[in-house]
C-alpha cells in the first residue's frame, strides 16, 4: 500500500527493461480539422502496454481515451489524422510491427488476428439480419481459418461466458438481451485467438449486475487465453477490480500512470485525487464528496502550461509558464505535475483515510 | 410501510402490458408482462424515495404510475386523498386532474431530447408558466425564470436564456430541465435516471443541487437509478428510503442505512457486490448469483421470482411466494430468510455446488 518514494530513477520515457512490452506508444497525436481550427484530441501521448496485463484507461468523456485506444489499431476514423509511433511486439520475439505504417491488407490481418476490439453499444455491432453463427462463420472464413474448429472454440468461449452456446449461435441479434449480445461480442472478438483485446466502455450500456459479472468473467478469460486487455471506462470503481495498472487521461493527454494500488493510495496528480473524491461508492463519506469545479477544455484551444491549471486548486504562476513533464515516482508510477510531492497534503482523500482507519481498527 | 401526512399513496398497484399482436389473437398465446405487480408505497412531504433495479424490473413504469402518467391496470393512486384516475374521469373531483398533473413533475434521463432544439431556453421555460399561471404578467414570469436560473448556478441568467439547447453542456441542460419542473412548484418530482447521462465528475454536484432545492421548495423526489452508489448518496444525504425492485415487485425497502448496511434479500446483496468500492481490499470474484441473465418477464418463475438466480434458494422457494417481512424500523424484505422461524430453514437446498 505504501510506496518507496526514495526509488526515483531518471529514465522517464524509456521502456522498463524488466517488462515484456506488447505495445509501445510514442508521441501519439490525433487531430481533426474543424471549421473552428485544428482539433487536437490526442496530444503527445507516450506509454507502454505490458504483455498479459490488464491496463485500465479512465477519464471524463472527451478526454481522448477512446481515440488513444483506436490509434493502437490505426482505427481512428477519417478525417482524423494519426501521427507518432505505435509499435506492436508479437509474442516469442517476432519482428516488431509499426502499426501506423501498415497498408490496408496488412492492417486487415493485424486487426482481429493480433488485436481485437469490442466497442460500446453491442446493439449496433451485429448485423441485424444475420444470425450470430453467421458472424462467427464469416469472420473465420475471411481470415482463412478452419471454420469447424473455430466454431468449436466459439462454443467453448460462449460457455465460459455463461451462455448456452447453441441457443446463442442460432439466434438473431434481436433475440438476445443487451448483456447476452455484449458477451457474444466478446466471444466473437476472441474467435481468432488475438493477443490483445481492446474494450471501449464494453459495459457502459449494461446493468450493474451484468457489468460486474462481465468483469469477473473477463478475469477468467484473460487467464485462460493469455490475453492482454486494455479496458476503457469512466467507471473507476469497476476498473480498479480488474486493472493491474491505470492510465488517467485529462485534456487529451496522460496525466498519471501507475499500478492500480499506487493510483488509489498514492495518487500524485490533483486531477486524479479530485476524481477519486468525486466518485460515489457505497463507503465514501457523503459529506466529503465533491464534484470537480470548472469545465473540461475544448480540443481546439491550447491552454499554455498545465492543461488542468484552470480547475486545479494548487495552480500557481509556474503552472502557466511551462507544461509539467512526467515525473517519475518509482515503480513505474509517473505523473505530470510540478507539485506531485505536495499533492497528497493539499488534496486529501477522505474515503481512503476512512478505509485505512477502519482497517486498522479490526 | 406508511408515512404520516402522505402526499401520494400507492395502493396495491399493478401495471400489466399485454401483447396485442397476432391475427385477432387467434394464433399464439397472448403474452402479458407484469411490469408492476401489486406494489404499495406512500410518499410524504419532503420525502425522498429511490427506486433501484436492473433494466426491465419495472422501476420506470412504477415511477410513471406514481406521477399519474401511466394508468394502472389494478389498484389506486391517491393524491392528497383524491384518486388520480377518478379525478381524470369524473366531472367534479375534489382536486381537478390538471392540478394533480401540475403537482407531479418528471425529469428525464436525456436532457438533450427533453428540450425543444428550436426554442431558446427562455421560451422553453416561459411556456409552462404561461400555461399554468396565466395571471402572471410577462415581466413577472421572466423574473421568476431568471431568479431560479441564478439559483441553480446558470449565471448570468440573461445570457443563458438567449441560448439554444445545443449551446449548453449536458450538465447545464439538466439544470434547465430541473428549473423547468420547479417553476411549477410541484409536490413531487420524478427524476428518472436524471444524472446517469452526466460525467462522473459532475454527478455529485447535480445531486447536491437537487437536494438543496428540495429544502427551498419543499418538494419530494422519486429518484430512479440503476446505480446503487448514486442511489445511496442521494438517499443517505436526504435521510430517504430505498426500494429495490425485481421483476415488477419491491423485494426490499427501508431506510438506506439498513438496506445497504444490512441487506436481507439475496438480490440486494448481489447488487451490493456489483457495486465495487474504491477502497476495499481483495473481494470475492465469485458471482453471488447462479444465472447472469434475467428470466423472461412474460414467463416469470414460480414461487419466489428470484429463486433460479438465488444462491440461497431452497425447495420451498420454488413453490411458495414470500410475502414481505417487515421489522420495527420499516425495513422490509420479500425473502423467507428474513423470518427466523420460517419452514425455509428446514427445506433442502436446490443449489448444486
Amino acid at each position: 500500500m505504501t510506496t518507496n518514494q526514495a526509488m526515483r530513477t531518471s529514465n522517464q520515457n524509456d521502456s522498463d527493461p524488466d517488462q515484456d512490452v506488447v505495445f509501445e506508444v510514442r508521441d501519439l497525436e490525433v487531430t481533426f480539422g474543424t471549421n473552428r481550427g485544428e482539433s487536437r484530441v490526442v496530444r503527445n501521448v507516450d506509454f507502454d502496454i505490458y504483455r498479459n496485463e490488464t491496463l485500465g484507461m479512465v477519464g471524463e468523456s472527451g478526454s481522448g481515451k477512446s481515440m488513444t485506444s483506436s490509434a493502437l489499431m490505426n482505427a481512428v476514423v477519417s478525417p482524423g489524422e494519426t501521427s507518432g509511433e505505435v509499435t506492436y511486439y508479437p509474442p516469442d520475439g517476432g519482428e516488431p510491427i509499426s502499426v501506423l505504417d501498415l497498408d490496408e491488407e496488412e492492417l486487415r490481418k493485424f486487426r482481429w488476428g493480433e488485436v481485437a476490439m469490442v466497442f460500446q453499444g453491442a446493439m449496433s455491432s451485429f448485423n441485424p439480419v444475420k444470425k450470430v453463427r453467421g458472424h462467427f462463420r464469416e469472420t473465420l472464413e475471411d481470415h482463412n481459418r478452419d471454420v469447424e474448429a473455430g466454431l468449436d472454440r466459439a462454443r467453448k468461449i460462449l460457455g465460459d461466458l455463461y451462455l448456452d452456446p447453441d441457443r446463442v449461435l442460432d439466434s438473431y441479434p434481436y433475440e438476445l438481451s443487451g448483456g447476452m449480445k455484449q458477451r457474444a461480442l466478446v466471444a466473437l472478438a476472441l474467435i481468432l485467438e488475438p493477443e490483445v483485446l481492446v474494450m471501449d466502455e464494453p459495459t457502459a450500456a449494461l446493468d450493474l449486475l451484468m457489468q460486474r459479472s462481465i468483469v469477473s468473467l473477463l478475469k477468467e478469460l484473460k487467464a485462460e487465453y493469455d490475453l492482454t486487455i486494455i479496458f476503457i471506462t469512466h467507471d473507476l470503481p469497476l476498473l480498479t477490480k480488474l486493472a493491474d495498472r491505470l492510465v488517467v487521461m485529462y485534456a487529451f493527454d496522460i496525466v498519471e500512470i501507475g499500478s492500480t494500488e499506487e493510483i488509489l493510495y498514492d495518487a500524485a496528480h490533483p486531477y486524479t485525487r479530485s476524481l477519486l473524491n468525486a466518485t460515489p461508492d457505497l463507503n465514501a463519506p457523503i459529506e466529503e464528496m465533491q464534484s470537480i469545479s470548472g469545465s473540461k477544455p475544448d480540443p481546439v484551444t491550447n491552454i499554455p502550461g498545465c492543461s488542468y491549471r484552470p480547475r486545479c486548486p494548487m495552480a500557481d504562476e509556474s503552472c502557466a509558464e511551462a507544461e509539467p513533464p512526467m515525473a517519475d515516482r518509482g515503480n513505474g508510477h509517473r505523473t505530470a505535475c510540478f507539485y506531485h510531492d505536495d499533492v497528497s497534503d493539499e488534496i486529501p482523500i477522505p474515503a481512503m483515510e476512512a478505509a485505512e482507519e477502519g482497517g486498522e481498527g479490526e | 410501510m406508511s408515512v404520516d401526512n402522505s402526499i401520494l399513496s400507492v395502493d396495491d398497484v399493478s401495471v400489466h402490458f399485454t401483447d396485442s399482436s397476432g391475427f385477432l389473437g387467434l394464433f399464439g398465446e397472448r403474452q402479458t408482462v407484469r411490469a408492476v405487480d401489486g406494489i404499495s408505497l406512500d410518499i410524504g412531504e419532503n420525502d425522498v424515495v429511490t427506486l433501484i433495479g436492473e433494466s426491465g424490473c419495472g422501476k420506470s413504469t412504477l415511477g410513471k404510475t406514481i406521477i399519474g402518467a401511466q394508468e394502472p391496470t389494478q389498484g389506486s393512486i391517491t393524491y392528497r386523498g383524491q384518486d388520480i384516475w377518478e379525478a381524470k374521469n369524473s366531472r367534479d373531483p375534489d382536486i381537478p386532474f390538471s392540478e394533480i398533473r401540475r403537482s407531479l413533475q418528471i425529469i428525464h434521463q436525456d436532457p438533450g431530447s427533453a428540450l425543444n432544439p428550436n426554442q431558446r431556453i427562455l421560451t422553453s421555460l416561459m411556456l409552462p408558466l404561461k400555461k399554468w399561471n396565466p395571471s402572471l404578467g410577462e415581466e413577472e414570469r421572466r423574473k421568476r425564470v431568471y431568479a431560479l436560473l441564478e439559483r441553480v448556478g446558470l449565471t448570468p441568467a440573461e445570457d443563458f436564456v438567449e441560448r439554444f439547447p445545443h449551446q449548453l453542456s449536458g450538465g447545464e441542460k439538466q439544470r434547465v430541465v430541473l428549473v423547468r419542473s420547479l417553476l411549477l412548484n410541484p409536490d413531487v418530482i420524478l427524476a428518472d435516471e436524471a444524472i446517469s447521462a452526466l460525467d462522473v465528475s459532475l454527478r455529485v454536484e447535480m445531486m447536491d443541487l437537487m437536494l438543496e432545492l428540495q429544502d427551498l421548495f419543499n418538494t419530494s423526489y422519486v429518484f430512479i437509478s440503476h446505480d446503487l452508489s448514486n442511489a445511496r448518496y442521494i438517499a443517505e444525504k436526504s435521510g430517504g428510503r430505498i426500494a429495490v425492485m425485481y421483476l415488477g415487485r419491491i423485494v426490499e425497502v427501508g431506510p438506506i442505512e439498513q438496506v445497504i448496511g444490512d441487506p436481507q434479500h439475496p438480490y440486494t446483496q448481489a447488487l451490493k457486490w456489483a457495486t465495487p468500492n474504491l477502497y476495499e481490499g481483495d473481494e470475492d470474484d465469485d458471482l453471488p448469483i447462479r444465472k447472469i441473465d434475467i428470466p423472461d418477464p412474460t414467463n416469470r418463475p414460480s414461487g419466489c421470482h428470484f429463486h433460479p438466480r438465488c444462491p440461497k434458494a431452497r425447495e420451498v422457494c420454488q413453490t411458495n411466494d414470500p410475502g414481505a417481512f417487515e421489522d420495527e424500523t420499516g425495513h422490509a424484505a420479500r425473502c423467507f430468510r428474513a423470518d427466523e422461524d420460517h419452514e425455509y430453514w428446514d427445506s433442502p437446498s436446490i443449489v448444486d455446488d
